[in-house]
């Protein structure tokens, strides 16, 4: 049993001495590393990649479990370069596969790899070589080749669970890809492995499909929130702008043929109803003609298929669209939510053929609009403290949304600055591709430690000449995904008590500016 | 002779292995949106999309050639991404790179001249243009090989001596680099020690072309046909496919954003593959139907 427990116990471990190293934190703040799983956890749980579990795998029960899921998982890889079961992604994936040059050019891109402190797990190509050795052994049918060229690897559970494990070690910010040379995208072959395990073989964290795609297809929010519910947060949303704003400001549902249908990730109504809040202020005092939608997913724009099963992906992408063909919709705009404006803007762009077409944007150049053409009227004096901006990846590397949020804070923010690196170069919060809503064992210990590190490190040094506590700061993420990173990050380094660093979105901001109605930060 | 017919076949090999690898690529049905941005395809070279204008499709959808083309010289000749991200592997990739244009160019003009001239002469005309431009390329051969020598070598030991780097080269990559270097090698010594003009590799080249025996030749440039002849019937089957695949990355996948038009040759081969069975055995995907069906319906 004690070997048994070592053998799960991983290749590694993350150890807090080998991570990169933040400036401006006390020993004590620092360096708390990730938890180990209790013995009696390592029984139950394959942790054989590095120590941390995101998928709480078993290992199978006997040799017989074993030989099925090795040959459903080599079922699913060859499905994966089938044109019909995977037209989806078949081009982008073959390319990369055919022409990595393992040069590693994309290792110090990657803020998870340099953040570990240089952990050879971690390198964006350790992945994809471990399926390319797959693929080449048990596909190719070239086993003395593969011999031949080293790529002789043995199939069983455990590598099959480090694979499975290693693809949610990845935040599919693909900043890697766009260090590549020849634009190998290591990033899709994570979602493209975590899509096989899926498809075929069921295997996906809880949060993003049982509690996620599932559940909102079925109850109509990830968050769990049926229509019911989502009407009573809109009544609880109308009074507490009464009691913030002293006016009546409505917030309207199902208004039929209205230009915009606004769909906003419904983490939002929860964690943060003052976004959503400020939406309404805006577009009420802009005199914008849109409206909210009750109808099943129709109030929750998030779609985590985006991050692990194109069916998924698909079907929330197409119950959107017919939630907004069914209010006579002109066009759907989609709220502070990165993942979400990608998925439905950017990757399903091809999904929505024929009746199902819908035209569909980011909110960002809507509020560009307003607030550069002065639809509201705005004193940016109301937000005379040091903002910084974070650049979800979602919106400006993939789908290339970079200026307007910029525009909006120079109007509004005087003392508006730049995160190092920022725009289409910047570092992922750490929190992308579904690691902020995943909380099962020790993951989060690794999100805090590691994909989020250089965030920190980031957020610190944009606010060096000020960390001063009598000075509010405050980190600007037009993205709930990023939102909830980025709170959970200043509560575990402590920014907020320490340095008094507070998170919030843009229209926060905006309606903030606004001179018609009380500060509402 | 039996030289001449083994680097024939061999550039056989690798037209009909290089073809074959484009014709997959291009035949590959539509994918999903998955573009990177800053593209270089953007028009004035922003960072940004058309995603960043409201109502972006009531506006056309337009991609700049012009910017297409700097980002791509830049690419090609500079290595800017690499230059940018890895500056130990740049140092060498580039000229090793630059010494397989000059040879490869190098070599277009040996064919191009002796095709010609073999032209010429059957019309009964002299093209003493045509030796002088053979001539004039000669040191383009010579800069190639040197150039070609010091990278490749360089790229070689970075890979065998820097720790981070050899962990995770494979035995072809270390194969691919070495072919080429003793071909590159092979060549080298052949103008070093035998054929200071390079007329001996001209005159075999022109021979090639009018299929007639090679008459000056010598042990290293043997070596090096043999050797490059390897180099070809193995390329297609290597990453170094990325001389040509990273067309299709590019504009294919990385800088495609246009927007599915109604009606558009896109969306006809779209909805041709959601006419398609889906296939995956999860529970939540197996209904047994198309693409289409299976969408469209709850799990």
């Amino acid at each position: 049993m004690k070997e048994e427990v070592q053998v799960r116990r991983g290749i590694t471990t993350v150890e807090a001495r080998d991570l990169c190293v933040i400036p401006y934190l006390p020993a004590g703040v620092d360096g708390k590393g990730v938890t180990p799983l209790s013995p009696e956890q390592l029984l139950r749980i394959d942790c054989s990649f590095d120590g941390v579990t995101a998928l709480g795998l078993s290992a199978p029960k006997s040799a017989e479990e074993e030989e099925r899921l090795v040959t459903a998982f080599l079922d699913g890889l060859r499905k994966l370069f089938q044109p019909d079961s995977n037209w989806t992604f078949l081009q982008p994936l073959t390319l990369t596969m055919d022409n990595c040059a393992r040069c590693q050019t994309c290792a110090n891109a990657c803020p998870i790899y340099v953040a570990s402190g240089g952990k050879e797990i971690y390198r964006p190509t350790f992945r994809s070589d471990l399926l390319r050795k797959i693929k080449q052994k048990y596909l190719g049918g070239h086993k003395l080749w593969a011999r031949l060229t080293g790529n002789d690897i043995r199939l069983d559970w455990t590598t099959i669970a480090r694979l499975a494990e290693s693809s949610y070690r990845c935040t599919l910010c693909r900043r890697c890809a766009q260090a590549c040379p020849m634009g190998v995208d290591n990033g899709l072959v994570a979602r493209e492995i975590r899509k096989l395990l899926s498809q075929e073989l069921a295997i996906s964290p809880k949060e993003l499909h049982r509690l996620g795609t599932i559940q909102q297809l079925k109850v109509g929010s990830s968050t769990g929130m049926n229509p019911a519910a989502f009407s009573d947060i809109k009544e609880f949303m109308e009074d507490d702008l009464k009691d913030r704003t002293g006016k009546k400001i409505e917030i309207p549902v199902d208004r039929q043929g209205a230009d915009v249908l606004l769909l906003h990730n419904a983490g939002e109504f929860l964690a943060w109803p003052e976004n959503p809040e400020a939406f309404a202020v805006i577009l009420n005092a802009a005199g914008v003609d849109w409206t909210l939608s009750s109808r099943l997913s129709g109030y929750d724009g998030v779609n985590y298929g985006a991050w692990y099963d194109d069916v998924q992906l698909a079907r929330i992408a197409i119950t959107h669209a017919r939630v907004a063909h069914e209010l006579g919709a002109k066009r759907i705009v989609v709220g502070e939510c990165g993942h979400a404006t990608k998925a439905l803007v950017v990757t399903a762009d091809s999904l929505l053929t024929g009746a199902l077409r819908i035209n569909r944007e980011s909110c960002l150049p809507l509020l560009q609009d307003l607030v550069l053409r002065d639809a509201i009227h705005l004193d940016a004096a109301r937000n005379d403290f040091p903002v910084v901006l974070h650049d979800p990846c979602n919106l400006v590397r993939l789908a290339g949304i970079v200026e307007p949020q910029r525009r909006i804070l120079q109007k509004v923010c005087p003392q508006f600055r730049e995160m190092t690196p920022s725009r289409t170069d910047n570092y992922c919060c750490g929190g992308g591709s579904g690691f902020a809503i995943m909380s099962s064992y020790n993951f989060p210990d690794w999100r805090m430690n590691v994909s989020g590190r250089l965030k920190v490190k980031q957020i610190l040094d944009a606010f060096r000449d000020c960390l001063d506590p009598s000075i509010k700061k405050y980190v600007c993420a037009p993205c709930s995904n990023c939102k909830g990173q980025i709170r959970d990050l200043l509560s575990y380094y402590e920014l907020d008590k320490r340095y008094n660093i507070v998170y919030g979105g843009l229209v926060d901001l905006i309606a903030n500016a606004m001179t018609d109605i009380p500060r509402m930060l | 002779m039996i030289f001449q017919v083994i680097l024939c076949v061999a550039l056989f090999f690798f037209l009909c292995g290089s073809v074959i690898r484009i014709a997959r690529y291009a035949k590959m049905p539509p994918h999903l949106r998955w573009e990177l941005y800053p593209a270089g395809s953007t028009k004035g070279g922003s960072d940004g999309s058309y995603l960043e204008h409201q109502e972006w499709w009531n506006k056309p959808w337009h991609q700049s050639r012009i910017s297409e083309l700097r980002f791509m010289a830049k690419e090609i000749f500079l290595f800017h991404k690499c230059r940018m991200n890895n500056r130990g592997i740049w140092r060498f990739t580039l000229p090793f790179h630059w010494g397989l244009f000059l040879l490869t160019g190098w070599l277009l003009i040996q064919f191009a001249g002796s095709g010609g001239a073999f032209f010429l002469k059957v019309l009964g005309r002299t093209a003493p243009f045509v030796d002088g431009a053979v001539l004039v390329a000669s040191p383009l051969a010579m800069a190639g090989l040197v150039l070609a020598a010091y990278g490749c070598t360089g790229l070689l030991l970075k890979r065998l001596l820097d720790p981070a780097l050899r962990s995770v080269t494979s035995r072809s990559d270390f194969f691919g680099l070495f072919l080429i270097l003793a071909t590159v090698l092979c060549w080298f010594l052949s103008w070093a020690l035998f054929d200071r003009s390079l007329a001996g590799a001209t005159g075999y080249l022109r021979e090639l072309t009018r299929f007639a025996p090679a008459s000056d030749v010598n042990p290293f440039m043997i070596s090096g046909i043999v050797l490059l002849s390897v180099f070809l019937v193995y390329m297609p089957f290597t990453y170094m496919v990325h001389a040509y695949a990273k067309y299709f990355i590019y504009h294919k996948v990385v800088w495609q954003d246009e927007p599915m038009a109604p009606g558009s040759e896109t969306e006809r081969r779209v909805e041709q593959m959601l006419r398609r069975p889906v296939g995956w055995s999860a529970s939540h995907v197996s209904d047994g139907g198309s693409w289409g069906k299976t969408i469209s319906s709850s799990p």
